[in-house]
């Protein structure tokens, strides 16, 4: 089943991917699948406030103001995001504080 | 402990036919229950012979056993991927290998492989020597040399490489800058490893044979010293009629120009994205991709590595092949100096 995600969700970043930033991307190497992926730099920025453990909401609300989008698209971009990445298991739901 | 532990030596066993070697600057131990093997991994190691990097040097082992059977791959290994005929498993103790008449492990973190090379016949000769490529760029990535798909020129102790995978034009580009008056490195192993600052990276040329199509044989005047056919149909050419060797030893590199070949007359040279570079140079390095083992370090070296380099995507036209390359590359070279 889907975990649900809604602006409260936070997540926590799996132990066991490494990040590395390049200019305005970012790569994700997930060493137990040994996969990788790349980030762009609104992906970069969400993996970045993921680790510091910002809510869904929190973090469209910092991307609305950096991208000069409405709030509720950069909610549905972080969504987006983020599902993504739990499919992927590069993060998990924390529980919220 | 598996059942399967005792089929595998986790140590060199104390046998009695032995060699020291240097390899990319890594002293390496090799050991075998019989002399006529030494010679064959001496030989396979020459490229990488004489080189000396900026630390002391770490070392590593390698046991080869002859004629005593196959040990069994455990069945919990999971496939992770094939190499030229050698098909690699890991489980979370070791990566295995196998070919033909071999079988091989290299045990978690350390600097240690073996090879049981079953049957002294030559289809077991190739697979030895199919095993020994990725055994060795393993146990070099565990000593801190951490192998790239790259061609690699230099001059001027500035280096700059072309990486890409098979038929992405490493080669020609290679010959292209050599007859520009570059030297060669290598036109397709490169080995980084840190130095001699901590966040800077060299790299180091390990050159066998080069591998040809028949465009580039004919451009650059080798058939005559064609040495042999691959089975994918390229020819083998002995690389010092082709090319000027570059000094062995750590090069700087400066430049990174991702190479496609393009159905063009003229090649178009542009700048690229250190991000992309990065997530491209990723896919070169398999190695890193298979086992946990110093994956941070190698991912950390080729992010260091793009840093400090001026990245370029290279659309190769038809005018490599006409000499145009060296005065395309030249002018960014020279900003990255």
């Amino acid at each position: 089943m889907e975990p649900k995600i809604d602006g409260s969700t936070r997540f926590t970043g799996a132990t066991d991917v490494v990040f590395t930033a390049m200019e305005d991307e970012a790569v994700l190497l997930h060493l137990s699948s040994k996969r990788y992926y790349g980030l762009n730099e609104t992906g970069m920025r969400i993996w970045q406030m993921v680790q510091i453990g910002a809510s869904v909401s929190e973090m469209a609300v910092a991307l609305a103001e950096e991208y000069d989008v409405t709030e509720a698209d950069a909610q549905d971009a972080v969504s987006a995001l983020c599902r993504e990445l739990l499919e992927e298991e590069l993060i998990t739901p924390s529980s919220s504080a | 402990m598996t059942p399967h532990d005792d089929q595998w030596p986790s140590a060199p066993p104390d046998d009695r036919h032995s060699a020291s070697l240097s390899v990319m600057g890594v002293d390496c131990r090799v050991t075998s229950n019989t002399g006529d093997v030494i010679p064959l991994v001496r030989a396979f190691c020459a490229p990488g012979a004489g080189i000396t990097a900026h630390d002391a040097p770490p070392s590593m082992a390698l046991h080869i056993q002859v004629g005593r059977g196959l040990p069994e791959i455990p069945p919990g290994a999971a496939f992770r991927f094939e190499h030229f005929g050698t098909v690699c498993y890991s489980d979370h103790q070791s990566l295995w290998l196998q070919d033909s008449g071999v079988v091989g492990r290299l045990i978690g973190g350390e600097a240690f492989g073996l090879l049981c090379w079953g049957v002294q016949d030559e289809a077991g000769l190739h697979g030895l020597q199919r095993a020994l490529i990725v055994t060795v760029i393993e146990l070099l990535r565990r000593a801190g040399r951490y192998q790239l798909h790259a061609s690699c020129v230099a001059r001027n102790g500035l280096c700059v490489l072309f990486p890409g995978e098979q038929r992405s034009g490493k080669t020609t580009a290679a010959l292209a800058m050599a007859r520009g008056g570059w030297q060669c490195l290598t036109d397709d192993l490169v080995f980084l490893c840190r130095g001699p600052a901590p966040d800077q990276v060299s790299a180091l040329g390990w050159q066998e044979h080069l591998n040809v199509g028949v465009p580039t044989l004919d451009a650059f005047g080798l058939r005559e010293h064609v040495e042999g056919l691959r089975t994918d149909g390229r020819f083998t050419v002995d690389p010092a009629h082709a090319v000027s060797p570059a000094a062995a030893g750590l090069h700087s590199p400066g430049v990174i120009i991702l190479t496609q070949i393009a159905d063009d007359a003229r090649s178009r040279l542009q700048p690229a994205k250190r991000g992309t570079v990065l997530a491209r140079i990723i896919r070169h390095s398999p190695l890193v991709l298979v086992t946990g083992i110093r994956a941070e370090e190698h991912l950390s070296v080729l992010h260091d590595l793009v840093a400090q380099c001026a990245c370029y995507e290279l659309h190769a036209g038809r005018d490599v092949l006409e000499g145009a390359l060296p005065a395309l590359v030249g002018p960014v070279v020279e900003v990255a100096d």
